[in-house]
């Protein structure tokens, strides 16, 4: 019986590997070498063009880079601190007001919030911050996290309001609680929308670092940037500008981690 | 056993749905109940499986009002209600999960589940990635998984081509068999409902009502398909819906 009923499905199994991962990272991988060398190579040609002390060869940089490296260390690892610390307390706040707000009752009470709050230019709160924090890292913590916080909360509360109550329904038919609900439907649904808005807050959160760690600190590579700029010393900048690109990037490559971890079903 | 007695329901928006709806079906039995295309079928199975409040009447199992979700009765909704973020083993799984069954006991159960539908080696494919008549049989396995004592299913096998419908009709037919399970199935498909409903309720258009129940005694048998009785009951049903009011 049970044999009859799955004949004629053995097609179906091919189509795993159509679609298979294997082919698309072959892909990306050969895509990126070649957008690497593109880049490297209109750099490399602007350099020799322009032969101003303001934008060194690509060689130069890479050698000062790895020799800069003991220097920059400490930098990186206070920079990534305050990045990822300020990205993680900003989730652990945004995704459950987020996913709270698939209800009415709920969302009538955020949405005002957000409505009102969201369009303000949160980086021009700063002088505010630190007279309320200090000069210390709470306040570039509090400022980042705040921003990334609005980003990853108007999409969280989308998301969560966009899951269809047939996915509710069909859970709670099967004598799911409130809890159930948002463990097997509302997080998981609303999953891939939040780590795409993560994706666009690294970059937000990089910026915002940067700027927080333009003054008033001896730390962190923004410090690192402004500094070696102040003393125009070309190859520290460049050192310390690729830190900053390789934070972003190993941030970016995290959540892309993730989404092909816990999203394979989109 | 269940009983409806005078089921009414008027949405919020004024939608009148059902009107006095009243008729039972009895334990083991397998009843379909069949319609025109928004006389309120589903609300009515969404009232049996207490996920939905009538605004009148009330429904009883086994002689207790049904007020919320019972651990005994599951409801395969329109379109399977599958989860498209779970895997073919995880679909199945969630009921023993929230009911808190013990994992061991879950893999138990899942693993011959999958094996009985026929769907080894896809224990890790999400929804999308099978065709309607395995969805189906994903949906017909998380139900199982929970050993119901009633099972509601909504226009179950409606978006089946003709061949996949009758393969899982055949299979439902057995599942009855096997488990003895109070069915309660709609359909708006004449034939489905006579083939498989050893009660047939009519329901009138919007707000539905019960225009008449028909018994079926043949009915739940795959050779029924093929009998006289089986084209004489078909005929009366079509009679029954073509009939306006
Ligand atoms: N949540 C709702 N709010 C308002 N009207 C609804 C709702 N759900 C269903 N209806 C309406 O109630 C009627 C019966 O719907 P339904 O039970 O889905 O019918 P069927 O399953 O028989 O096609 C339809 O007219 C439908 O539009
Ligand atoms: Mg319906």
């Amino acid at each position: 019986m049970v044999g009859r009923l799955n004949g004629g499905l053995s097609g179906l199994s091919g189509l795993g590997r159509l679609n298979g991962l294997n082919g698309l990272n072959g892909l990306k991988i050969r895509g990126c070498i070649f957008a690497i060398v593109v880049i490297l190579v209109l750099w490399a040609v602007g350099a020799s063009l322009s032969s101003s002390p303001a934008l060194p060869s690509p060689l130069i940089v890479v050698i000062s880079f790895i020799s800069d490296l003991p220097e920059l260390i400490p930098h990186m690892l206070v920079s990534a601190y305050r990045v990822i610390y300020s990205i993680l307390l900003a989730l652990s706040f945004a995704i459950p007001i987020g996913l709270i707000s698939y209800k009415e009752k709920i969302d009538s009470i955020v949405s005002p919030f957000i409505y009102l709050l969201y369009p303000i230019p949160h980086i021009v709160l700063l002088p505010i911050i630190i007279l309320l924090f200090g000069i210390g890292d709470a306040s570039k913590i509090f400022l980042i996290s705040m921003i990334v916080f609005f980003q990853i909360l108007v999409t969280a509360r989308d998301a969560a309001r966009n899951v269809s109550d047939y996915y509710i329904l069909s859970l709670k038919s099967l004598g799911a609680s409130e809890l159930d609900v948002y463990r097997h439907v509302i997080f998981p649904a609303t999953l891939p929308k939040i780590l795409t808005a993560m994706r666009i807050s690294i970059g937000t959160a990089i910026a915002v670092l940067f700027f927080a760690e333009s003054f008033a600190t001896s730390s962190g590579l923004g410090y690192f940037i402004l500094d070696s700029w102040s003393r125009a010393d070309y190859n520290s900048l460049y050192s310390g500008i690729i830190s900053m690109a390789l934070l972003g990037f190993s941030l970016y490559l995290f959540v892309e981690f993730l989404e092909k971890k816990f999203c394979k079903w989109v | 056993m269940i009983e409806a007695r005078k089921v009414s329901m008027t949405y919020p928006d004024g939608t009148e749905a059902l009107k006095e709806v009243s008729f039972s079906v009895k334990k083991g039995e397998i009843c379909s109940i069949i319609g025109p295309s928004g006389c309120g079928k589903s609300t009515l199975l969404f009232i049996f499986s207490g996920l939905l409040k009538p605004t009148g009447g009330e429904v009883f199992i086994n002689g207790r009002p049904v007020n919320s979700p019972r651990k005994d009765v599951s409801l395969i909704l329109q379109d399977y209600g599958l989860f498209p973020w779970k895997n073919v083993r995880d679909n199945i799984a969630v009921g023993m999960k929230i009911q808190g069954f013990a994992e061991n006991e879950i893999e138990k159960a899942v693993n011959s589940l999958i094996k009985k539908i026929g769907l080894a080696g896809f224990e890790r494919s999400y929804p999308k990635q099978l065709s309607g008549g395995m969805r189906q049989r994903v949906a017909f396995a998380r139900a199982l998984a929970l050993k119901p004592s009633i099972m509601l299913m909504d226009e179950p096998f409606s978006s089946l081509d003709a061949l996949s419908r009758e393969k899982m009709q055949d299979f439902l037919i057995q599942i009855w068999k096997e488990t003895s399970t109070t069915i309660v199935l709609v359909t708006h498909n004449i034939e489905e409902a006579v083939l498989l409903g050893k009660k047939i309720v009519v329901l009138t258009e919007r707000p539905g009502t019960v225009k008449e129940i028909v018994k079926n005694e043949g009915a739940a048998r795959t050779e029924y398909r093929y009998e006289e009785e089986y084209f004489e009951r078909c005929r009366e049903v079509r009679k029954l819906i073509g009939l306006k009011d």
